[in-house]
């Protein structure tokens, strides 16, 4: 089968490295079929994912046959989308139709199959994209660190004894292995953030309320938010951009309009009033964790220092409401299935059911005080740096850290700067900075409410210029 | 008094939060293993300790929480 048209012209988009603009291009224009580009995701996810071990799943049949519509439908003539033949994969959290969405969980796996796909799988596959499997999770998602002990470990491509960060750590190491240019994930407390700075590659966290979450295995309703990863920022845009739009199978999805942020991306960030988190976000971080968010302050030309009062108080309102809610979640399932969960998963869950009505209360009134703070700040600037995580990628296994001379649990801690975000929903962009030789740190770009446009337009500008920048690893 | 004001709450002691988690597990009727006991009761320190720095700033009686539901 001649699945290439042209192998010296096709070279580069069938190879680990190719962008999902890049493919899209190609399979549209006619250069490559999307045949060709998935037997060659395929063919990498057989060699790579061995050493990776990001997908659980691989839907192969499926994207062959979907590559097969495609190309099909390009020789009648039709147009094709935006993501033409660009291969996906998903956080097994997604239901995907004829597989039991195990969330990272035994229990979760032993249910029927999904009868219909994630609405933004859907929405990626209406824009032309293949998904090509489901990926490694953190169980139930409560999991900063990637390791699964039903699964194994994700590992990191760039340092297969490290962490990929989780609980998006499947889709971490799939994009950062070069498996896929695109992935989802889900971000509930910094799980989207975190995969993105240990991996060394771009994540979106969306404002909360703008992509649908309906058919995804939920963690905490009031923070949990989709998102994609990829290498390049405006990969990132594309994704975002096909999966927007009001849907009524999930209550949170805000009546918001369509704001596509691909069209805006090389507005360059002239005019825009950028600024360093300080304060809580200065402390408690190894000095690689504060150097990239200086270098990258550097480059936009950042030089003011806000304060962000509460910041503290924040993240321990969205834990306490995250064991709450959580353990609301699973009561049932600790009752009948205790020994089935991750240990270190089902001992906090079981905390967290004994949290009294007046601490989540207090910690839901603390997070209307703290939106009010910020939204009052965002008056006065139009973006927010800030690191994502307070180190690099930990070694698997490793239990704690020492961050400004004390000794802490890596679990919880690698969420040190992403919680107070994401505990109000603002969008923020996740961009890859390499401090020197050794492992990547991403640093956080943060924008009001509903103007992800921003923070995507500040990432694309960074990638430009090479201060951040996502290589697929050497494996 | 204008709010918001910071304010002490006194620690919840560790016997009191074994009194919450053995409660829980009597009234979720878990069966649980005396190590998960103990995991759980570190965790539930650290949450306590969390919301005694939440309470900790005063809001309020007016101040609606986040999620009010909307019909």
């Amino acid at each position: 089968m001649n699945l290439a048209l042209d192998p010296k012209a096709t070279a580069g988009v069938l190879s680990a490295s190719a962008t999902a603009a890049e493919i899209a291009a190609a399979v549209a224009g006619g250069t490559v079929t999307a045949r060709a580009v998935v037997e060659a995701a395929l063919a990498r996810i057989a060699a790579l994912d061995p050493k990776v071990n990001a997908f659980t799943d691989v839907t192969a049949a499926r994207a062959r046959a979907r590559a097969d519509a495609l190309d099909a439908a390009r020789a009648n003539g039709e147009a094709l989308g935006p993501l033409a033949g660009v291969p996906f994969a998903v956080k097994n959290l997604f239901d995907i139709a004829g597989l039991p969405t195990r969330a990272g969980s035994k229990i979760n796996r032993e249910l029927p199959p999904a009868t219909r796909d994630a609405t933004l799988v859907e929405r990626l596959e209406a824009a032309g994209a293949v998904l090509v499997g489901g990926l490694n999770m953190g169980e139930y998602a409560y999991d900063f660190t990637g390791e699964n002990v039903h699964d194994g470990a994700s590992r990191n491509p760039h340092a297969l004894d490290h962490m990929t960060g989780g609980s998006s750590g499947g889709s971490g190491a799939a994009i950062a292995s070069g498996e896929v240019p695109l992935a989802l994930g889900s971000d509930t407390n910094g799980s989207i953030r975190v995969p993105s700075s240990l991996c060394g590659i771009f994540g979106l966290k969306p404002t909360y309320g703008r992509l649908s979450r309906a058919r995804s295995f939920p963690f905490v309703c009031a923070f949990d938010h989709l998102g994609p990863f990829a290498r390049s920022a405006a990969d990132l845009a594309l994704a975002y951009d096909a999966m927007q739009g009001a849907d009524g199978d999930d209550p949170a999805v805000a009546d918001q309009p369509v704001e596509p942020a691909f069209p805006s991306l090389k507005q360059g960030i002239g005019g825009l009033r950028i600024a360093v988190a300080g304060g809580y976000f200065r402390q408690r971080a190894m000095p690689e964790a504060l150097a990239v968010v200086d270098k990258v302050a550097q480059a936009v030309g950042a030089t003011r220092a806000i304060d962000i009062p509460g910041a503290a108080r924040a993240r321990a309102s969205a834990y306490i409401i995250t064991a709450a809610d959580g353990a609301a979640l699973h009561a049932e399932r600790l009752r009948t299935r205790p020994q089935d969960y991750d240990p270190a998963v089902r001992d906090r869950l079981i905390a967290g059911l004994a949290i009294p009505a007046a601490w989540t209360t207090a910690a839901q009134r603390f997070r209307r005080h703290f939106r009010a703070q910020m939204l009052a700040l965002f008056e006065n600037v139009d973006i927010l740096l800030a690191p994502a995580t307070p180190t690099r990628a930990p070694k698997l296994g490793q239990k704690t850290f020492v961050l400004d001379g004390i000794t802490l649990p890596v679990r919880p801690n690698l969420g040190l700067f992403t919680q107070p975000i994401s505990f109000i929903g603002l969008p923020v962009a996740a961009v890859p900075v390499w401090p020197d030789d050794g492992l990547p740190l991403a640093v956080q770009v943060i924008a009001p409410p509903w103007r992800e446009d921003l923070a995507l337009r500040v990432a694309y500008e960074l990638e430009a210029r090479g201060i951040a920048r996502a290589p697929v690893a050497s494996l | 008094m204008s709010h918001p004001v910071e304010r002490t709450i006194p620690a919840v002691s560790d016997g009191a939060l074994e009194l919450m988690l053995d409660g829980t597990i009597e009234a979720f009727a878990l069966k649980i293993e005396p190590d998960w006991r103990t995991e759980a009761l570190v965790n539930l320190r650290l949450i306590a300790d969390a919301a005694n720095l939440v309470r900790g700033l005063d809001l309020g009686d007016e101040f609606d929480p986040a999620p009010v539901y909307r019909p």
